[in-house]
This record gives C-alpha cells, sequence and structure tokens, in this order.
C-alpha cells in the first residue's frame, strides 16, 4: 500500500517536473509565490516593554546539563570540525574567537548536539529571502513570539529621556567571519559611505530621516559605541534596526568595510575599481558595490551570521557553511550553530517543491508550502518520517479586499468605492464562513484586518468581528439606502442615475487560492445585486497598476497590523510598496498638496496617528493604534474575510530527527520567520 | 490508408454498399445503373458507412454538438454554484435498480471534515437515496440565450435534493463537475469549430486566388505561407495570447484566441487548395466553361470548388482536434481562456495541483474528455478522407 502510493507520488513528480519544464519555458506560470516579502510589514511594538505577551512564546526550558567537562581550560566548547582545524592550528582557539561577553542564545527544549545538514527548498535567485529569513541576522532581533526587540550582534543599547539620542554598546571582540574585528567602523562605514553616498542611496529612508528632512546623525563614540541622534523624539529606531538586516537586498546598517572598501569609489583605485566594474559587466560602479554586498551572491563578502554562503544564490544548490567566528553560544557554552550545514536546493516551481517536502526530502520547510497541501502532508507524516506543524500569522487577514480611494477611470464607480455604506454593505455580503470552509480547510477566522487579540495593538472583539456577520439583508437595505433601488434585467443594481456599473476585482495568484475567494466574494456580491467581475492578474501586471491607480478592488492579505508605525504598513497611505488603497493621496501627501487627491479628514488622522505613534512612549502608542485600527474598521476601507490561519508560510514540514523548533512562533515578514526561531539552537537528534 | 477495401462485400449484401464499386465482375446491371447515376456525395456517404469506426465516432461527434448546443439540458446545476461545504464529492454512482425495480438512484453522501489532516471525508449513506428523474424540470436557463426552458436530462425525484447529485463528483469549491463539463464541451468544441471554420475560409479565399491567379500573386501568398510555417507554434501562440489585453472579458478572449489559431490553421488547407486550382484550371471542363463565357467568380464557385468540397471537409474535420488540443494546452498553461470561462483547458488547469492528484483524481476528467474527442474527429475525419474521392479505385 505504502510502496504504491510512494511510487504513485515519485510518478506525480515526473509529471509535474515535465510541466513545470513546460510552464518555464513559456510564461509566468500561475503558481509562483515568490517574495512573500515586498511589500509587507516591519517591526512590531515596543522595544523595552513587556506590556503583552504575544503568541505563548516557547518558553525557554533550559536544561543546563553539565556538558562534557572541559578538560582544557577553554570556557567554550566548539564543533568537531573547528576543533580539528585548532589543532591543526588553521583557527585561532573558540575563546578568542568569540567576543568577551558572547550572545547567549536560549534552547526551545534542551542542549544539542554538533553536526548534521539542514536541507530546505528555494526558487530560484528572486527567493533571496529565503536565505535571509533563515540567518535573520542584525543588530537586533525580534525575539521568537514578536513581542519585543532582543540583543543580537550588540550587547545592549539605551535612550536620552527625550528619546532623540540612542546609543547602543557592541560586542567587545566580535569578529567577522574571516577573522576581522567587527566595530564600530562597520556601522559608520554603512552610514558615511553608503547611507549618506547619493550614488548608493538616491533617497534617505523614511526611518533614517527628521521630520524636516534631514537625515539623522549616526556618529562613533569609541570603537564599540555608537550614537543616534534625531532632532525630534524617536521611539521606534530598535524597531527598525531589527530589520535592517540585508532582507530584500537592501544595505544592512553594519557593512564589513575591510572588504568592501575595494568596491567603494571613495577608497579604491579608480582604475582599479572600473576595471572590476567592466568584467563584471556592470556599468557604474554603484551597480558593482550593490552585488557585491549580498553574501548569497558573493561568498568572498565576510558576514556576522551563524552561517557564511559557499555558493551563490544563482547556483542549484545555495549551501552555507557554518561561521567559526559567530558570537552566539548557548547556556553551557557552547558556541552554535549546531548544525554544520544548510543547503537550500533548487526547485522549478513550488509544486515540485511541496512534492519533495512530502517526500520527506526537506528538514525544515516553510516557505513556499502550500496550505491546500496540508491534508496530503499530514497524510504522509508516516511515510516522509516528519511532522507538520502550523504558525498562524500574526494577526490582521490572510484574504482581504481593499477599495480604492482615489480610482478615478469611472465617475459612478469611484463614488461608490468612496462611500462607506457601501463598503458596509459589501462586507456584510460575504460569507465568510464560505471563503473559510473552501480557502482555509476550516481554520482561522472570520475578522476585520486587526492584530490578534494577544496583541496590546487590538481593539477588542467589537472592531475584530464589526460588519463580518453574513448578512444579506442588511446588505440590501444598505444598498438601497444609498440610492442603488434600480435593476436591470438581469437583476443588477442600476446606479442612483440609472445606469449600470460594476466593480472589479484584481486578483493575483500568490501565496495562496486568493483567485478562489476572489470567486466566492463576487459571487456574494452578485447575489446583492451588485454586478462584479474577477480578473486574475500576473504579479507584475497587478503591481503595475496598483502604481498606475487603475485598481479598483484588489485581494491581498493583511499582514502589518502588529507595526503600524515602523516599515510599511498597509494602512499608511504614503507606504511604497503598498496596496491600492489611495495611490493619489499618497501623491499629494509625498508633493505637499502640489499634486493629487487631497486625503479625507479619517485618512489625515490615520497619517497623523502613524507620525504621532513613532514620538511617543509605549503606553501612548498603544492608545494611538486602537484608535487607528477602530477608525480602520469603522471606514471599512479594506474588509477582511478571515485571518489567524497559517496560510502565509505557516505550514511548516519538520523532520522527525529536527529538534529545539518551537511548536509556536510568532509568524511575520519583519520577524523574519523561521529566523525568529533562533535555527542556530536547532539540532538533529542522533 | 485506405480503409475502403471491401472484402466482405458478398452479392447478398443490400444493394447500394459501395462495396459494388470495387468488384464490377458481381454488380447487376440494376447496380450498376445505381452506381452510375449516384451524385458525388451519395458514393461519398455509402463509402464512407462501411467505416464502423468512423460512423460510431461521427454518432458520438453528434452527441457532443447536442452538448454544445444546449449544455444547460445535460447539466444537473449551475456550474457556477459553489458551496465549499460540498467540496471534492468524489464521483457518485448510479445505481439503477431499487429493491428489484428500475428506479435509478444514487445514495447521499455525508462529509466531514478530518480533524487531524483536515480532509473533507465523504461516506455515502446507502439508506438515503436520491432517486433520479429523466426529461424532467429542473432549474431554469436561457436555451441558445433566447428561449426559457427548464427541461433537463437528468434531475432529482424530490426537488429539495437537486443539490444532491454529483454525478461526476465536486471541485474544491464545491462545483459540480458533470454540469462543469457541459459547459466545457461547449467552449473547446466552439473554439475548435470557429478557428476551423476561419481556417477553411482564408484557406478557400487565398489558396484559390493564389491557384487561379498565378505569377505575382502566387508568389506572394506562397511566401507568406511558407513564413507563417516556419514559425514555431508554441512559443508565437504564447506570444499572441500572452498580449491578449488582461482587461478583456472571457467572450472577447475566447474570439481572439479563435482568431489566433485560425491564423497558421489555414496555411496547409491554402497550399491544397492552390494545388487543385492549377491541376484543374487546365482542366477541359474549365475551358469549356470559360468558352462559354463564365466569369472568373462563376468558374471558380460553380465549376471548380464543388470537384474538391469533400475534401475540404474532410481536411477540416481532421483540423478540428489540432484546434482544440491547442486550446486545451495554451489554457492548461494559464495563457488562453480564464475562468470564469470553463473549458476543458480551464478546468485540467484548476486539477493542476498536488491536492488534486493525491486526493481527487476524479477532477481529471476533463482530460478524458479531450481524449474521446480528439480520437472521434480524428476518425471520422480519416473516414471522410478516405470516402471523399469516390472513384479512387
Amino acid at each position: 500500500m505504502k510502496n504504491h502510493k510512494q511510487a504513485l507520488l515519485r510518478n506525480l513528480v515526473g509529471f509535474l517536473v515535465l510541466f513545470s519544464i513546460l510552464l518555464s519555458a513559456c510564461a509566468p506560470t500561475p503558481t509562483q509565490p515568490a517574495a512573500t516579502q515586498a511589500p509587507q510589514a516591519e517591526p512590531t511594538k515596543a522595544p523595552e516593554q513587556p506590556a503583552a505577551e504575544p503568541t505563548k512564546a516557547p518558553e525557554p526550558t533550559a536544561v543546563p546539563e553539565p556538558t562534557k567537562p572541559p578538560e582544557p581550560v577553554s570556557k567554550y566548547q566548539e564543533a568537531p570540525m573547528l576543533a580539528e582545524l585548532v589543532a591543526k592550528g588553521e583557527l585561532p582557539p573558540v575563546d578568542e574567537r568569540l567576543p568577551e561577553n558572547p550572545l547567549v542564545i536560549p534552547v526551545t527544549e534542551s542542549v544539542g548536539v554538533y553536526g548534521g545538514v539542514l536541507r530546505r527548498g528555494f526558487i530560484g535567485p528572486s527567493d533571496y529571502n529565503n536565505y535571509v529569513r533563515v540567518v535573520y541576522d542584525g543588530l537586533v532581533r525580534y525575539s521568537p513570539d514578536g513581542s519585543q526587540v532582543v540583543p543580537r550582534l550588540i550587547e545592549s543599547w539605551e535612550s536620552s529621556d527625550d528619546f532623540t539620542t540612542w546609543t547602543i554598546h557592541m560586542r567587545k571582540g566580535a569578529k567577522w567571519s574571516d577573522g576581522e574585528p567587527f566595530t564600530a567602523d562597520d556601522i559608520l562605514f554603512w552610514y558615511e559611505d553608503v547611507l549618506l553616498n547619493t550614488d548608493l542611496t538616491p533617497t534617505i529612508p523614511r526611518w533614517m530621516r527628521n521630520p524636516d528632512g534631514s537625515p539623522a546623525v549616526v556618529s562613533k563614540v569609541d570603537d564599540y559605541t555608537v550614537t543616534w541622534t534625531y532632532a525630534s523624539p524617536n521611539t521606534t529606531l530598535m524597531m527598525e534596526l531589527a530589520n535592517q538586516d540585508g532582507g530584500d537586498k537592501s544595505y544592512a546598517v553594519f557593512l564589513p568595510r575591510h572588504y568592501l572598501e575595494q568596491f567603494h569609489i571613495k577608497y579604491a583605485n579608480a582604475d582599479e575599481l572600473n576595471k572590476m566594474v567592466a568584467e563584471a559587466g556592470f556599468q557604474t560602479w554603484g551597480e558593482l558595490f550593490a552585488t557585491r554586498k549580498n553574501p548569497a551572491e558573493n561568498p568572498d563578502r565576510p558576514v556576522m551570521a551563524a552561517w557564511k554562503p559557499e555558493t551563490r544564490v544563482s547556483d542549484e544548490v545555495l549551501i552555507l557553511k557554518r561561521n567559526p567566528y559567530f558570537v552566539g553560544v548557548d547556556e553551557a557554552g557552547n558556541q552554535l550553530p549546531y548544525i554544520d550545514e544548510i543547503q537550500f536546493k533548487f526547485f522549478q516551481d513550488t509544486q515540485a517543491l511541496n512534492l519533495a517536502a512530502i517526500a520527506g526530502e526537506l528538514d525544515m520547510q516553510e516557505r513556499h508550502m502550500i496550505m491546500a497541501n496540508y491534508p496530503v502532508l499530514k497524510e504522509n507524516e508516516l511515510a516522509g518520517k516528519y511532522k507538520v506543524l502550523t504558525w498562524p500569522t500574526f494577526g490582521g487577514s490572510d484574504a482581504i479586499i481593499m477599495f480604492n480611494q482615489t480610482y478615478n477611470k469611472d465617475p459612478i464607480v469611484a463614488e461608490l468605492l468612496q462611500t462607506r455604506d457601501f463598503r458596509v454593505a459589501l462586507s456584510y455580503a460575504i460569507d465568510r464562513e464560505q471563503i473559510k470552509e473552501a480557502v482555509f480547510l476550516g481554520l482561522g477566522e472570520a475578522r476585520q484586518p486587526v492584530p490578534a487579540p494577544w496583541h496590546p495593538y487590538y481593539p477588542g472583539d467589537e472592531y475584530a468581528k464589526k460588519y463580518t456577520e453574513y448578512d444579506p439583508d442588511q446588505a440590501n437595505a444598505l444598498l438601497d439606502s444609498i440610492g442603488l433601488t434600480q435593476r436591470d434585467a438581469e437583476g443588477f443594481r442600476l446606479n442612483k442615475d440609472g445606469k449600470p456599473f460594476s466593480i472589479e476585482i484584481s486578483v493575483v495568484p500568490a501565496f495562496a487560492n486568493w483567485p478562489d475567494v476572489a470567486q466566492l466574494v463576487a459571487a456574494n456580491w452578485q447575489a446583492v445585486g451588485v454586478r462584479t467581475i474577477v480578473q486574475v492578474r500576473e504579479r507584475a501586471a497587478h503591481f503595475e497598476m496598483r502604481d498606475a491607480n487603475e485598481i479598483v478592488t484588489e485581494i491581498w492579505n493583511e499582514d502589518t497590523t502588529g507595526f503600524p508605525f515602523t516599515g510599511a504598513p498597509k494602512f499608511d497611505p504614503r507606504s511604497q510598496p503598498g496596496l491600492a488603497f489611495a495611490p493619489l493621496m499618497r501623491q499629494w501627501l509625498q508633493t505637499g498638496g502640489k499634486e493629487g487627491v487631497e486625503p479625507t479628514p479619517e485618512i489625515k488622522r490615520i497619517v497623523e496617528i502613524i507620525d504621532t505613534g513613532k514620538t511617543v512612549g509605549d503606553e501612548e502608542r498603544v492608545k494611538l493604534a486602537q484608535e487607528l485600527f477602530k477608525l480602520w474598521v469603522d471606514q471599512c476601507y479594506e474588509i477582511g474575510t478571515v485571518g489567524l490561519t497559517p496560510l502565509v508560510q505557516g505550514v511548516v514540514v519538520i523532520n522527525n530527527a529536527l529538534r529545539n523548533v518551537p511548536t509556536t512562533l510568532g509568524n511575520d515578514w519583519p520577524l523574519r520567520t523561521p529566523g525568529n526561531a533562533n535555527p542556530e539552537q536547532f539540532y538533529f537528534a542522533p | 490508408m485506405n480503409t475502403g477495401n471491401p472484402t466482405p462485400a458478398t452479392p447478398s449484401t443490400p444493394l447500394s454498399e459501395p462495396a459494388a464499386l470495387d468488384d464490377a465482375l458481381l454488380i447487376t446491371s440494376q447496380e450498376e445503373e445505381r452506381v452510375s447515376v449516384a451524385s458525388n456525395w451519395t458514393l461519398v456517404w455509402w463509402r464512407f458507412r462501411k467505416n464502423k469506426l468512423a460512423v460510431f465516432s461521427a454518432v458520438l461527434l453528434i452527441f457532443l454538438f447536442t452538448i454544445v448546443l444546449a449544455p444547460d439540458f445535460f447539466s444537473t446545476m449551475d456550474p457556477e454554484t459553489t458551496d465549499a461545504k460540498l467540496a471534492f464529492i468524489p464521483i457518485q454512482r448510479i445505481h439503477w435498480f431499487d429493491e428489484g425495480k428500475l428506479r435509478p438512484w444514487v445514495p447521499a453522501v455525508i462529509g466531514k471534515r478530518d480533524p487531524v489532516t483536515l480532509r473533507m471525508v465523504w461516506t455515502t449513506d446507502d439508506t438515503q437515496k436520491v432517486y433520479l428523474r429523466f426529461f424532467s424540470a429542473g432549474y431554469t436557463y436561457q436555451l441558445f440565450g433566447r428561449f426559457e426552458a427548464n427541461l433537463h436530462l437528468v434531475t432529482a425525484l424530490n426537488p429539495e435534493d437537486a443539490n444532491r447529485i454529483h454525478l461526476l463528483g465536486t471541485d474544491r469549491l464545491g462545483r459540480d463537475q458533470w454540469s462543469r463539463l457541459a459547459y466545457a464541451t461547449r467552449i473547446s468544441m466552439t473554439i475548435g469549430m470557429i478557428s476551423v471554420i476561419l481556417s477553411v475560409v482564408l484557406g478557400l479565399l487565398l489558396g484559390g486566388v493564389s491557384g487561379y491567379l498565378g505569377g505575382l500573386t502566387d508568389m506572394f501568398i506562397q511566401r507568406l505561407i511558407e513564413l507563417l510555417q516556419s514559425l514555431p507554434t508554441i512559443p508565437i501562440w504564447l506570444a499572441l495570447t500572452a498580449a491578449l489585453p488582461r482587461t478583456w472579458s472571457p467572450e472577447r478572449v475566447f474570439f481572439a484566441i479563435s482568431i489566433i489559431l485560425a491564423l497558421r490553421g489555414w496555411t496547409t488547407l491554402g497550399r491544397e487548395v492552390r494545388g487543385r486550382f492549377l491541376s484543374l484550371r487546365e482542366e477541359d471542363f474549365v475551358l469549356a466553361a470559360e468558352l462559354a463565357g463564365a466569369s472568373r467568380w462563376r468558374i471558380i464557385l460553380h465549376h471548380m470548388i464543388p470537384t474538391f468540397t469533400s475534401h475540404i471537409i474532410a481536411t477540416s474535420t481532421l483540423a478540428i482536434p489540432v484546434m482544440i488540443v491547442t486550446e486545451t494546452s495554451l489554457s492548461f498553461l494559464g495563457l488562453g481562456l480564464r475562468p470564469p470561462a470553463i473549458s476543458w483547458g480551464v478546468m485540467l488547469q484548476e486539477a493542476q495541483n498536488i491536492q488534486t492528484l493525491a486526493l481527487a483524481p476524479w477532477l481529471m476528467i476533463p482530460g478524458l474528455a479531450v481524449i474521446i474527442a480528439v480520437l472521434a474527429f480524428n476518425l471520422v475525419g480519416d473516414g471522410l478522407r478516405d470516402a471523399a474521392d469516390p472513384y479512387s479505385h
């Protein structure tokens, strides 16, 4: 029976591979869940603040077992492969490689053993963030539950009383993967030579700017102390820093000065640099610099992370080997990571990757796992020697409908989209139970796009559930009340002036079967007389339409609710990339009112809340966030369907032998899931 | 190739058998006369119906075209009706007898989500029988987009059971596959037909002009044909369909795809028609018509084309399955028709995932429909081609 099944699956692999070849040869495949990341959010709540305890964080149940009594005087232990190199004299002893005060990473279950290769799947160079998420390497990081920012490469930080100056203290003796010291100069190199260099950074990101637009000042106090100074209070800096890790191929705030100087025009010999630029086939030195700084595109580039790329993300297998200088140890003094090597294997498409996971060929995979395959995964758990965990998303809603507030191609539709009762009516018209069953395997709950109930920003059940009950009568009554009483021959409503209209839902087959959600929603809306057209679009085409203000309504997910004050939250009309919330208002806000459409008072208030939230203390910020979400739900600019499901990278396949993987985990892009689970302390049971 | 070799032609077979053609010795004078006065079409028909496989396929095609004309009649429910609580119901087996009497029924199904695997598990409940009725009233639809009708092939005896009949199971949104297949048949077959008709018109026109006029025109058209034939088909189709504006409605996409398929489809036929014209224009009867003062168009339409109409029909029949398969492949790749349009390719495209392969294999049935239709067209086409030239022996 089992053999038969496996044979069947093997045949299917062949079948799918064949098709995937065909597909890739032809055109954009409909199953490209690629960069989950692009338009998403940033940091969570307050840094040093325990106000709320989000997901039951896996409590580090430390078992400080006295590992093999260290015969020598060494304070720390290391992996056997490194001990060999030390014995041969090719590597300094572990005590010299670690900083004076190493980072102690709590283990999830138990102190582990060294060795093993962790196999994962990725889908090509566009999947760069697959690497970023696993190594998640920043000065600071989000804790596993996402509730707070915790130290990583730096030791500690403090702010001035007025929150204008932040001082960070680095680890003395920390070293890059090539053994060079990691100091304040590496941060200053980023600040002076990358951020303030207009070739490399044409526009300074918002988080590094003062309200007047001038850049914040970063300065070196001594080799291990750096300060950030803003003109006005800034209470969200550490949350921002938690994501300045090179994600999306951006510049991390710390760069290996000793290595990258050779590619920087200020330090390099101009002739040699030009030669290198020409040899690499680039036009400018900036392009060369930008690729040389990405570890997974350039294995020569030293890293601080626990593993260092040996091959490139464009290779068939992206191989990461342990970094002998990694600053982290477990509580027993074993230098981390436990696992020797990580291999990212290339797959043509996500279906093939899912099949590999089902066959037990991947040790840990949550990215690109398709939630609809959950039943198949579960049924093959025994045969594939893996278990399936779920890490539901961090609040919000896993399929939302956003109404474009500045749509202007059709005046009738534009007016309706801007009518609150119309949006509320359409929210009432949706049968969310149906969507939950059809698309979410019965998981999750019908809810509006607000944070999870355990989050301090949660505005209360009343708002989370507002307008989510399936009530076609109420929807019809509201539509009648705004004058859409006449109907055409097919029973669809006509506008007040008797003209026909239709609402388009633009949907991209990314992540999930969102096109199914669109079809279900469309059927619901048609049932209350609103003619609805579903347009399934290719990702790039849809993104272009967002910026061109051509989207009427769109389906996406709302995952920024835990992070409204940092990054690019979806309810901030200024966010770019952002959803088609109000593209012309973004223009208005960006040009200081010269172009675009002036925001409504409600939307102005949203902008004001977000800006104020960056400058106030935790208590005040929680109040502001709650006000924001109440306003957001009341106005129904974006209606939620079903949330708190593991839809987006939340179905996790774990090899039975892999230990220390938390069963619950905050799951979101700013948390770099699974990076926030601390993969350094994962280990294979012998 | 010739299936018309009439081995079992015994003298006692019905006299109208085309076999008579091949075995003149056995033909009585009366039969001989029948054959000699029979029209071209009659001869073709005699010959064709000897090919049993082709006749069977033709009957099958007639059935498929009935579905094309009135898919609603064959459906048991609206193909767009979704009910997530009815997702992934397997094929229901029809039981013809109930307690010894002919009383067709399907067992009711009860679904439950497995708490561990979250899979919908359906068990049949033989105690609850959903009785079927044939040729009776069901949901109302527009016949030919014009007349209101509610007659259906199969309906539930008890109107309350209307949503409990899923002869071919349901898909992930709880849509009835039997009904969707009926609609898909309409679109897929129609696309094949429309593009072939377009190809035939183009082929006849350009091939005819090319063959009859000759000279520069001929040269130009022939080089055009060569150019079109030298282009690799799949990439060209992909490029053209990908270039269709995404904002187009399914109907416009449908017609655009028909045209795209026809754009290359006409070339083969164009060549053949030209060849015929080249040989025919030297024939005596053409010369006679010219001398009698017939106009150019009259000669083409009344004298030349009728001599090879049967051949054109055979060729076009063989071209239809190619069009169907092309449409299906394009839609399967997500480049042809898109939901909410329903075609065989769209249905297969929706079934193209691990979930379906592992848990709901019945959703691959549309592939079977493609195979049957393509085979039937090919067999009929072959039969027609062999029969097309009754004097070939």
